[in-house]
């Protein structure tokens, strides 16, 4: 199985993909924030794609994704797609540079997510 | 606006003359045309077997009683291409040593006369009158032939279509020496009398 | 044309006619090719001349007759070419001179091979077809027929014995036959699609051009823009007019995010982004076209925009169709709509609890007018009262003026402050609009009603009939304008039960304890009106979760406590969650970054209610801008009160405010009675 990192501070969310992503048949791994989301996904190399939200505490999203950037994992086939409120083109485009491949605009539509889960996983 | 209804008009007139001038020239066409088919279509007169007129000319014709042969008779006339072909086919072709063979020829010509001299042809001139009023016949080129006994077996043209390539007379001999009878073939070629002439060629066109 | 005049003739015969004649008019396609091809039928006939003459003088058939002839033939074509100005009429001619020059090429051809000349008829009668007009084929057909029936009817019969046998005869004609139809047949389909192409192309252009009209009359008067843009967002120049009406024209080639941003940078920039989810193929095309934006508000319009993807064979986007749809009159529907809804919350509240709306709308409509009108002189205050009025109008069931008030901070929050002024003014209007309602509503409006219990009620007649001093008697009666505390905390236990609902808390528990407690409403209103951020904060950022609440073993319901006391000469008014506890490292960093010096409890303490400290990772509609504390501890400290917080991480919060009892209760009945 796929193994799928979650990494948002809101339990509601995690909450909300995990459901998601396990009725897909991922695995789904969760971090509450940008730190610890860092320390799991750098502890396990099974994670193929990390879900990430954008405002959390302690690290942020964009934070993590430029870390993981520039400590190669991206480079190293992990697939990270951004979670974010709708009108934050500055943050979008600050992520996309640091290597996110994509944007998951929140509420997102359940089949819409596992759809572009699947396709990151392929 | 003046000019241009003028030169309109103008055109108008030219194309009314224009037209015209093609009626009268389409119906003078189809007139020559018809006429000039004619002269190839249609079948020429000729007398028929046992026509007393033509079986006493022939008759009259010198011959040689001791050998009584088979002889052909090619009525031709010196100014018809037809009979001119006819000839040359005559003179080329081979030739039986128990058939004679005559040419009657209308009018006057040095080529013919040549071809019968060279393939030692009988060459009897006769004139249009004689030919009408002695033998009955109208129209040229055609081939009598008449039996040892100086009968006419046949009186008629040379081919079966209008102006084939094969020639009949052969074969028609062949046929007659084997007892068979011969229909006479179609005539075409030209009309040679001066009534028939005119009637053929009212424009004289041909003739 | 006659067969104009007649009447139509039905079925086969009809079909015919409409075969062999052509239509009238002629193109300059077919008046250009019928010149070219005339001319060189000229030419190819009057090469006839020198070939039939050398034939005839060849075939020993007369040269000069054959010239003759042959010249006579020519002056028909050569004339009709010179004079006639139809070019069909021409060709007419020359499908008759064509069989003219047949009749004289076999009948200078005669001999041996003469009816090989025959060929000829046939081979020119098929030529013929490259006039692309059956009537000329047909004229050569009728001038054969002509010649041979003048030769039947005009030939003497008496003359001539006709010997050619008549099947011989019929067989040549049949084949003449055969061959006009399939020539007429294949003239006309050369016409058709060859030489009347062009008029077809032409009539076919004008019917889709006639059809672009119609499309382009609806396009351009439905209240809908329709735009298409290539697999590079570049539009096409096809559009519907409104869209220049709305977004002021465009050069084709330009991009729609450029168009969008000339409107609006930020949706621009926000359509340029999205549409690179679109091209770059990392996410579904599904999910990527779904996260184009799909409304927008330009101006004084909102617009919303639906997405049509055309994709060719492979299921690649070709283009985009891009309906944009001017919805300003539902989204004004939609705001009336809350309005209306805002009213009937007023509505109910008015009949449920006037005292506590008269309230609230008192405050509010000082907030109102303190944010409206000069916002600029303070932008700190104006936040503030923005932000209560937020909190507040949320707890009344005012959602639409909440909203406007989050949209004005959250323009705040980027520094935009043109955004600011227009929401700014739309609150205004919705203010006023709201505020003629209940003023209505309330009918007498401002005038302060009693009410008691009916144990109170008792309490003061038995006083009465008792005799008891009139200064008891008048001092039960002013209490009664005081407020019971418990009525008020009572209001605010339902508005956290609710709010707690929204935010997912749960069904919490509120315990409220007044302890027959009474204040005086008006000297307490700006307190009220800040205590109600205390609440969304202990909710908010102090209680769990259920699920989480049950993780960490604590029972699934979150609790509150809402209690005045009295308490070693204070009047105390405290709250208590058993939440999760304040995160003191979060409230240091925040204070950091703020530049406080957050070091002792102390200073924690005092920064937790400094404006722009919120530990809130998100900003929401309910509290996170770090401002309602701050209201609360200005509120407080202006009636001499102090505040006390408690707070065990995992455990709860516990915070008082603490007043001296000379600040309030029975005080006023002496300044009261004195006045």
């Amino acid at each position: 199985m796929t193994k799928i990192l979650v990494v948002d501070d809101s339990a509601t969310m995690r909450q909300q993909v995990r459901q998601v992503l396990t009725g897909g048949g991922f695995e789904v791994v969760e971090a509450v924030d940008g730190q610890d989301g860092l320390a799991k996904v750098t502890a396990d190399k099974d994670v193929k794609v990390m879900i990430l939200d954008v405002n959390m505490p302690r690290m942020n999203g964009i934070e993590l994704a430029e870390a993981l950037h520039a400590n190669g994992r991206m480079a190293a086939g992990l697939n990270v797609v951004m979670l974010t409120t709708e009108g934050h083109a500055e943050l979008i485009a600050r992520a996309k540079a640091a290597g996110a491949k994509g944007w998951i605009v929140k509420p997102f539509k359940p089949d819409l997510l596992l759809a572009a889960v699947k396709k990151m996983a392929a | 606006m003046t000019t241009l209804s003028h030169s309109t008009r103008g055109a108008r007139r030219r194309e009314r003359w224009t037209l015209g001038f093609l009626a009268v020239w389409a119906a003078g066409a189809s007139v020559v045309m018809a006429t000039l088919m004619a002269s190839h279509w249609v079948a020429l007169p000729r007398p028929e077997r046992d026509d007393p007129r033509l079986n006493a000319s022939l008759a009259s014709l010198p011959r040689d009683e001791q050998h009584a042969r088979w002889r052909m008779h090619h009525v031709l006339y010196a100014e018809c291409g037809c009979s001119r072909r006819v000839l040359e086919h005559v003179a080329a072709r081979a030739r039986t040593d128990d058939v004679d063979e005559i040419v009657l020829l209308v009018g006057e010509d040095d080529e013919f006369a040549r071809l019968c001299r060279e393939s030692n042809l009988r060459l009897e001139q006769v004139s249009k009158e004689q030919l009408e009023q002695r033998f009955g016949v109208e129209a040229a080129p055609l081939l009598v032939i008449t039996d040892p006994s100086g009968a006419t077996r046949y009186c008629g043209g040379y081919t079966d279509r209008k102006r084939g390539l094969a020639y009949q007379d052969l074969a028609t001999l062949a046929r007659l020496r084997a007892g068979e009878q011969a229909a006479p073939l179609p005539v075409y070629g030209c009309g040679v009398t001066n009534s028939l002439q005119a009637a053929l060629d009212p424009l004289g066109l041909k003739y | 044309m006659t067969s104009q005049v007649q009447p139509t003739p039905p079925g086969l015969l009809r079909r015919i006619r409409d075969t062999l004649v052509l239509p009238p008019t002629l193109s300059a396609f077919e008046q250009a090719y019928l010149a070219r091809m005339n001319r060189i039928a000229l030419w190819f006939f009057w090469g006839h001349l020198p070939l039939l003459t050398a034939l005839a003088w060849i075939n020993d058939t007369g040269p000069l007759f054959a010239a003759a002839l042959t010249l006579a033939v020519l002056a028909g074509p050569t004339v009709a070419y010179r004079s006639l100005r139809s070019p069909r009429a021409i060709s007419m001619v020359f499908g008759f001179t064509a069989m003219c020059m047949g009749g004289v090429l076999v009948h200078v051809g005669q001999g041996p091979v003469q009816i090989e000349m025959h060929f000829y008829f046939f081979s020119v009668l098929a030529m013929l077809a490259l006039f692309a007009n059956p009537m000329v084929i047909l004229t050569a057909a009728a001038t054969v027929s002509v010649h041979h029936l003048l030769l039947w009817f005009a030939a003497p019969k008496s003359v001539f014995n006709y010997d050619a046998p008549l099947w011989v005869v019929l067989v040549h004609a049949a084949f003449v036959v055969l061959e006009t139809i399939a020539a007429c047949f294949i003239a006309r389909n050369f016409f058709d699609n060859v030489i009347g192409l062009e008029k077809k192309v032409e009539a076919r252009t004008a019917e889709i051009a006639q059809r672009n009209r119609d499309m382009r009359l609806v396009l351009d008067n439905v209240r809908q823009g329709f735009l298409t843009v290539d697999g590079q967002c570049r539009l096409s120049s096809e559009h519907s007019r409104i869209v220049d009406t709305w977004f002021g024209g465009y050069e084709p080639g330009e991009t729609f995010a450029q168009l969008l941003g000339r409107a609006d940078a930020k949706l621009g920039a926000w359509f340029a982004l999205s549409w690179e989810s679109v091209t770059d193929g990392f996410l579904p095309l599904e999910l990527a076209l779904d996260q184009l934006p799909k409304r927008a508000r330009l101006g004084e319009r909102h617009f919303a925009f639906d997405y049509q993807p055309i994709g060719d064979a492979s299921g690649q986007l070709e283009k985009l169709l891009i309906v944009v749809s001017d919805v300003t009159s539902e989204v004004a529907k939609a705001e009336s709509d809350a309005q209306q809804r805002e009213i009937l919350a007023v509505f109910e509240r008015i009949l449920n609890d006037r005292a506590g709306f008269l309230e609230f709308y008192e405050e509010a409509k000082r907030l109102a007018k303190a944010s409206l009108a000069n916002p600029a002189a303070d932008w700190s205050a104006t936040k503030r009262h923005i932000h209560t009025l937020k909190g507040n109008s949320a707890l009344f069931g005012l959602e639409a003026v909440a909203r406007q008030c989050h949209a004005i901070e959250e323009r705040l929050a980027e520094n935009d402050m043109p955004g600011v002024q227009t929401e700014l003014a739309q609150l205004e209007r919705r203010w006023n609009a709201l505020s003629t309602t209940i003023d209505h509503l309330l009918g007498q409006q401002g005038q302060e009603l009693v009410t008691m219990t009916g144990e109170e009620y008792d309490g003061i007649l038995r006083a009465v009939v008792d005799g008891a001093e009139h200064a008891d008697i008048a001092r039960k009666l002013v209490d009664l304008k005081l407020e019971p505390t418990e009525q008020r905390l009572g209001r605010f236990a339902e508005q956290a039960r609710a709010l707690a609902q929204r935010l997912e808390k749960g069904d919490i528990e509120v315990a409220v304890d007044g302890n027959g407690l009474r204040l005086e409403r008006e000297r307490f209103a700006d307190f009220w009106s800040s205590f109600s951020h205390v609440l969304r904060n202990a909710i908010d950022h102090g209680i769990e979760p259920p699920a989480q609440r049950e993780q960490s073993g604590k029972p699934p319901r979150g609790r509150l406590e809402l209690r005045t006391f009295e308490h070693g000469g204070e009047f105390v008014i405290e709250v208590r969650d058993d939440g999760r506890g304040i995160d003191w490292e979060a409230v240091r960093k925040k204070a950091e970054e703020q530049g406080l010096s957050a070091q002792t409890q102390e200073q924690l303490r005092e920064a937790l209610f400094c404006a722009g400290v919120s530990t809130a990772a998100q900003v929401s509609e309910i509290s996170g801008r770090g401002v309602g504390l701050a209201a609360v501890k200005d509120s407080c400290a202006h009636l001499g009160g102090a505040i006390d917080v408690r707070s065990e991480s995992g455990r709860g919060t516990v915070m008082q405010f603490r007043f001296p009892l000379t600040a309030v209760a029975t005080k006023p009945l002496v300044t009261s009675s004195k006045n």
